[in-house]
């Protein structure tokens, strides 16, 4: 299984996936989701792809990471 | 930008106040530990002693303000002791803040303002007409041997109310220095670090009284569960129902309210997936909400029910959000409590249980915390999310949300049962330091943590809240609190602290 490693912001509004060659943004994850699925089909990617989505806490602010320093990790599998 | 990934379950090790607390705490413990072999290293931190202003004014001196915590260090002059104590804290959350890239300078500075303001609530507040209550503690009575002809009687309370004023003057009224010592404000690093501590209390109580302390933790356990089960569904079909919020919004206030603060309504929203500005929104409310609790609930439980010392103690466990405010209201409410009982029969309860059975339930509601978020991430992927692929949810995201001060706490409690049962001829030796450490030590970090939650309290931010502070006053003081009440009743009911002897 091929797998893709991405790291997500939220800024503005907007969901911000990227790492080193890929950027994508969308208003809902759903569409993040559909944008990327879109991308890789474009690309050729075939078979089974494992995407791993790790939030960066620090869009959080300062404050507030005293209570929780996690917010959320998410694993997308798709089937192209 | 610097990036704050969970990617490894290290991760954060070094980085976050939530593991520094477990660091900060263990390592205290292993100093005190040391006295098992008859070394103190502990006993130079200062600690106040009880005094009269008329008296101090006629003959000033340090000495009656301050002592060092064991008689090793009894020949080092009170502001040395001070002076040491601010070096070893400063020094050693300053290491922390480093790991954590706070901005070093900032936080010392902060720190050192928050440090000596700490200091004088502490001493203020153990002004005799405060502090003093008309009965024998401790072989004294300070009521009548400073022939006081009135007081306040709050026992140690009063320093605990007067941090708290002093914290929230700068937080409401000088908002310029607020924002200067806020880099230092971090009242959660330092109740965990407290808490850890207290760990070492729990070892004790367990020495002294077994069957008592297991009954205690399991009946937390057990109304923390039922608190989870009853109060999230309410407060969730009350916001939907009638305050017509989307289903993120009432399910992140939800955790908030029903469930332990700021730290469940992220661990919500993560877990939902939700627009991080919901539970930035939510956690700003939270915070406000729980210094009105912290205010309100100890007297008022006091004064309501003065015979229910462990019940009030559960119950301010499952209604007071925030593992700090919670910390905080137990403290006062184990002192207020105290005194009031003191004051009334002249029977003394041991100091600690009160705020134990407070922290106990809220660290049952902090463990669930990480298995609750995971079930709700189900339930939200299979009945709500939208579907392009597959998804999968790491089980890692249990390990990433689960308090790790929780752990250090246990692991004290626990090294302590071992002392206990395997090594029994150690206990005194043990409690030699463990007793100082529970005791100044853990009562600095507590006293840190009431002028710091107070500075970073700020009551204008209510404006603009509207149905969400409705919802949230009406879940809290209508729903959250009496349920509370009757959830705690029904597991510690008749459960009474021992007397001090």
């Amino acid at each position: 299984m091929k797998q893709l490693n991405l790291t997500l912001h939220y800024h503005q509004y907007e969901w911000i996936v990227q790492n080193d060659q890929l950027k994508f943004k969308a208003r809902e994850l759903d569409e993040l989701d559909a944008k990327i699925k879109n991308y890789l089909t474009q690309q050729n990617w075939r078979g089974q792809v494992e995407i791993n989505f790790y939030f960066d806490f620090e869009n959080f602010p300062r404050w507030m990471r005293q209570y929780m320093p996690h917010y959320f990790n998410k694993r997308l599998i798709l089937n192209l | 930008m610097t990036q704050h990934l969970n990617k490894k379950w290290t991760q954060g090790m070094f980085s976050t106040e939530d593991w520094w607390s477990a660091w900060l705490g263990i390592f205290f413990f292993g100093l005190g530990l040391l006295s098992v072999w008859g070394l103190d290293v502990v006993g130079w931190i200062a600690k106040p002693k009880t005094w009269e202003w008329t008296n101090l004014i006629q003959d000033f001196s340090w000495h009656k303000l301050l002592k060092t915590s064991s008689s090793t260090y009894h020949s080092l002059h009170p502001l040395i002791s001070l002076f040491i104590t601010y070096i070893v804290f400063a020094a050693l959350t300053g290491l922390g803040a480093y790991f954590q890239k706070l901005d070093i300078k900032k936080y010392l500075i902060g720190f050192t303002a928050i440090f000596f303001l700490t200091w004088f609530a502490w001493i203020a507040g153990h002004e005799a007409h405060l502090s003093a209550i008309n009965a024998m503690v401790k072989k004294h009575n300070y009521y009548q041997e400073y022939n006081l002809s009135w007081g306040l009687q709050l026992g140690g309370g009063a320093s605990y109310l007067l941090a708290l004023i002093i914290g929230l003057s700068i937080g409401n009224f000088f908002k310029g220095f607020a924002k200067k010592i806020k880099e230092a404000a971090k009242p959660e690093w330092f109740i965990k670090t407290g808490i850890v501590l207290l760990g070492i209390k729990l070892g004790m109580m367990t020495m002294k009284a077994a069957g008592f302390t297991y009954e205690l933790a399991l009946a937390g356990a057990a109304a923390a569960f039922v608190a989870y089960l009853l109060f999230w569904p309410i407060v969730y079909f009350i916001g939907r129902k009638y305050f017509k919020l989307n289903r993120s919004s009432a399910a992140v206030l939800s955790s908030g309210i029903s469930i332990c603060g700021v730290s469940a309504s992220i661990a919500t929203a993560g877990a939902i997936k939700a627009k991080p500005i919901i539970p930035i929104a939510v956690s700003s409310l939270i915070l406000i909400f729980a210094m009105l609790e912290l205010v309100v609930l100890p007297p008022a439980l006091t004064n309501l029910a003065p015979n229910e010392p462990i019940v009030n103690g559960a119950a301010m466990g499952m209604t007071v959000k925030t593992d700090g405010a919670d910390a905080a209201a137990g403290a006062i409410l184990d002192q207020l409590m105290i005194s009031k009982h003191l004051k009334q029969t002249g029977e003394q309860w041991e100091e600690g249980w009160i705020l134990s059975a407070a922290l106990l339930t809220k660290i049952w509601i902090d463990i669930f915390i990480g298995i609750w978020s995971f079930v709700l991430a189900i339930v939200w992927i299979r009945n709500v999310d939208q579907k392009t692929g597959k998804e999968k949810i790491p089980k890692s995201e249990i390990w990433f949300r689960l308090p790790k001060f929780v752990l250090a706490y246990m692991l004290v409690w626990l090294i302590y049962l071992g002392i206990m049962y395997f090594f029994p001829d150690a206990i005194s030796g043990a409690k030699i330091g463990g007793n100082i450490v529970q005791g100044s030590f853990r009562k600095l970090m507590f006293m840190l943590t009431f002028l710091s939650i107070g500075v970073i309290t700020d009551f204008s931010k209510l404006k603009g809240m509207g149905r969400l502070a409705i919802l949230y006053a009406l879940a809290l003081f209508a729903i959250i609190a009496p349920l509370a009440y009757i959830v705690a009743y029904l597991f510690h009911h008749g459960m009474l602290p021992p007397v001090v002897k």
